[in-house]
């Protein structure tokens, strides 16, 4: 499989305090990652570097063959990013903030991409409410779908689940495992490891900003995550602990 | 070049149909404008000063501190909900963005000095004699540096702890030369039967804008994602 993603080394520090350190991450084509750790762990950081909205202290990044470093551009036009705004303009319908961000991402057939879009998420009865009305779900519908507007290969999503009810949850989930299965590549942080352990193919746990453990999804089917986090919180207490 | 266009009338169309439905940005420039024109009013008697003693400091004044206040508004709506990230992530070229804020900033200002300048020109009586093409290519000269330097600076203001405070802290030190020129050249419009010197200061202002807006379009890249 061809590699989307390749961090090496990956680093980033505010002031004196390393919120990351030492990260190498690789995705390929198609794959989902799920990141884990504990609030203050990296896994924030991590992301938004890889979203190229921070720069890396030390380390590389390549996307799609490209260093974000020296061609942004040309990996932004690959990249689909949610976080934990929504990047939603609330003054604006559903239907003019897609057509805004596909205006930003130059591209073409603007208004069949935003009706699909919207369609692929539900929301094309609600095309011309504007965003303010809607609800904290169906925001996060129209964000993945800002995201997806431009067929990124590759999906940044930092705690999409958040503030969602159950339904919401379910749904964002499984619209996640279609674009999986449709070639996207994702990389996601998040709290609810049992809504993306089906369907993802590997976890990565950071702690204090390290990478401490890497292994295939279907190890944590049949051990309890959370239970586990805290072992590895424990195991790696000091800073220098880093199991490999 | 028609993507690049392209964007900037996205980002002008959006900011300013997001401006027409809340109107912030608008009401923040004219409330601002109209409150320091009344308040020169009543500290400059018009009946007992030149005009061309008290106009040019009102006007500019007004329109200055008030613009300080609408590129605040406008960057702080930005920052609200992350719309700066959007910005950010998305390969759009980043002149391109400038020029698009700008002119919606642009937009936003005119219309709050079309709405504050009746004002001044109702209270300190002028008449055609002072409302000349000269005076209006002074007022657009002018609007147009300020923004210039000011939707740059509201970008910067915005990162910092201080947001509101940093903006004319940055500003008004750059805009030196700008409000000088417009001040000066003014007081030559409002001056009877002279406009001796009025050459220099549209120089000036052409000469400032030009420097701006190339520096702007370069650096705003670099300011929006530092």
């Amino acid at each position: 499989m061809k590699g989307v993603l390749e961090a090496t080394k990956l680093s980033r520090r505010y002031g004196r305090f390393w919120a990351l350190r030492d990260v190498d991450l690789e995705l390929k084509a198609g794959e989902a990652v799920a990141l884990l750790g504990a609030n203050g762990a990296g896994k924030s950081t991590l992301l938004t570097t890889l979203a190229t909205l921070a720069r890396p202290t030390r380390g590389r990044i390549e996307i799609m063959g490209h260093d974000p470093g020296k061609g942004a551009a040309r990996v932004r036009a690959h990249m689909g990013y949610v976080a934990h705004h929504t990047l939603l303009d609330d003054a604006l319908s559903a239907r003019e903030n897609l057509a805004y961000y596909a205006a930003l991402f130059g591209l073409d057939d603007i208004d069949r991409r935003v009706h699909q879009r919207l369609s692929e998420v539900g929301l094309e009865r609600r095309a011309e409410d504007r965003v303010e009305g809607f609800s904290r779900g169906m925001r996060q519908r129209l964000s993945l779908a800002r995201a997806l507007l431009h067929d990124p290969s590759l999906l940044i999503l930092d705690e999409p689940f958040t503030g969602l009810d159950a339904p919401g949850c379910r749904d964002l989930a499984d619209r996640l495992r279609e674009e999986r299965a449709q070639g996207t590549s994702i990389i996601l942080a998040t709290h609810q490891l049992e809504r993306v352990l089906p369907w993802c193919d590997r976890v990565v746990i950071l702690h204090r900003g390290r990478k401490v453990e890497e292994s295939p999804a279907s190890t944590y089917d049949s051990i309890g995550w959370a239970g586990h986090l805290s072992e590895i919180a424990a195991d790696h207490s000091t800073p220098e602990g880093v199991r490999t | 070049m028609k993507a690049f266009w392209g964007i900037v009338g996205a980002v002008l169309a959006r900011d300013v149909r997001a401006e027409w439905r809340r109107k912030d940005i608008f009401t923040t420039i004219v409330m601002f404008g109209l409150l320091t024109v009344v308040v020169f009013v009543f500290s400059f008697d018009p009946s007992r000063h030149a005009r061309e003693e008290v106009v040019p400091g009102t006007l500019w004044t007004a329109f200055f501190f008030a613009g300080i206040l609408g590129l605040n508004r406008s960057a702080a709506r930005d920052s609200q909900d992350d719309l700066v990230s959007g910005l950010i992530t998305s390969p759009a070229d980043r002149g391109a963005l400038y020029f698009g804020k700008l002119l919606a900033h642009l937009v936003f200002m005119l219309v709050g000095e079309a709405v504050i300048l009746p004002l001044v020109v109702v209270w300190f009586d002028l008449g055609a004699r002072h409302l000349t093409p000269s005076f209006f290519a002074l007022l657009a000269l002018g609007t147009l540096g300020y923004l210039a330097v000011g939707t740059v600076f509201a970008v910067v203001g915005q990162k910092t702890r201080l947001r509101e405070v940093m903006l004319p802290v940055l500003l008004l030190p750059v805009l030196t030369p700008l409000l000088l020129a417009c001040v000066e050249g003014t007081t030559i419009v409002m001056t009877p039967d002279t406009m001796e010197g009025f050459g220099a200061w549209i120089k000036l202002l052409v000469g400032f804008d030009v420097i701006f807006l190339v520096t702007g379009f370069l650096l705003y890249g670099f300011v929006l994602e530092d």
